[in-house]
């Protein structure tokens, strides 16, 4: 059965909550205060499409992302995701695993895994320090990687949602992760052994 | 007759990658018996794969109490002027829509 959506408190219930998650992700005020307008407006447009499985609040998550991924491709040629991580896989995998000696079978390159001493130390560590750095990491990932890590770690969208939005197969999904969280670590090894 | 494949083996002592993304899917889903075979083998035996097993782990751990925090204490407010502006133009377009 579909629920009536009760459109009075939207913005008093998940103003600020869409504005801090397009910040967060847009990283420009302006422009997250511009989407969560856009979200409000649109999802009232789509009202009747609506059908209830699942929460109001997910559901204009759902459309605010929408709205943050046609940014990113605002004026950008398309290349979809699959194509995207077969182009780029090799180059990727050489930096991090060997495959070209033979016997080696994709180990680890010694040089693209620095021990990073802040978090492998027993010591405890400053998760607000982390987050500091990892801001910033996440900032310079290939927008393709992080439309899809931040879906998944930020929006806590499910696999299969993610994977039929960009058309990918559930191995695709995890290349993506993986390739994320080595761009992440390379990242913060690089600042902090400054 | 051999008894052990050594080649097999050793892919499965030497393929980091493939052990990494394993270690991704395991923390998101569920391996297959077979995965969860070579992964175990593997991280026994390669410290930089564990190292990662970890890391990948720390950053579950700090973008899920990042996700509660955006839920429960957004850290950036819209202000009330800019609330009932917009919550204007939401009933506005309402109102509209039912006509």
């Amino acid at each position: 059965m579909k629920k009536a959506l009760d459109t009075r408190k939207w913005v008093e219930n998940y103003g600020d909550y869409l504005f801090s998650l397009a910040r967060y992700k847009l990283n420009d005020t302006e422009q997250a205060r511009d989407l969560v307008q856009e979200t409000f407006l649109s999802a009232i447009k789509a009202i009747d499409t609506f059908r209830g499985d699942c929460s109001e609040k997910t559901w204009l998550v759902r459309i605010l992302n929408n709205k943050i991924i046609d940014h990113y491709r605002a004026g950008k040629k398309e290349i979809p995701m699959s194509e995207y991580l077969d182009n780029t896989e090799k180059s990727f995998s050489d930096h991090y695993f060997d495959f070209n000696t033979p016997g080696e079978y994709g180990h680890h390159k010694i040089a693209a895994f620095p021990a990073i001493s802040h978090l492998e130390s027993d010591v405890n560590i400053n998760e607000a320090e982390l987050k500091k750095v990892l801001d910033g990491c996440i900032g310079k990932l290939p927008a393709s990687l992080s439309q899809v890590f931040l879906l998944k770690y930020i929006s806590g969208e499910n696999a299969d949602f993610i994977c039929k939005k960009f058309n990918i197969t559930s191995s695709n999904y995890w290349v993506i992760l993986h390739r994320a969280k080595l761009l992440l670590r390379s990242c913060i090894a690089k600042i902090w052994s400054l | 007759m051999k008894l052990i494949n050594f080649t097999i083996f050793k892919k499965i002592l030497y393929d980091c990658q493939r052990a990494q993304r394993l270690t991704i899917k395991k923390q998101e889903s569920k391996l297959t018996l077979n995965e969860s075979i070579r992964l175990r083998i593997h991280l026994h035996y390669c410290g930089v794969c564990r190292k990662f097993q970890q890391f990948s782990a720390l950053l579950n751990q700090v973008f899920a109490r990042e996700r509660h925090e955006l839920a429960e204490r957004p850290p950036v407010t819209l202000t009330n002027k800019e609330k009932t502006e917009l919550q204007r133009q939401v009933d506005e377009l309402t109102e509209d829509l039912k006509n």
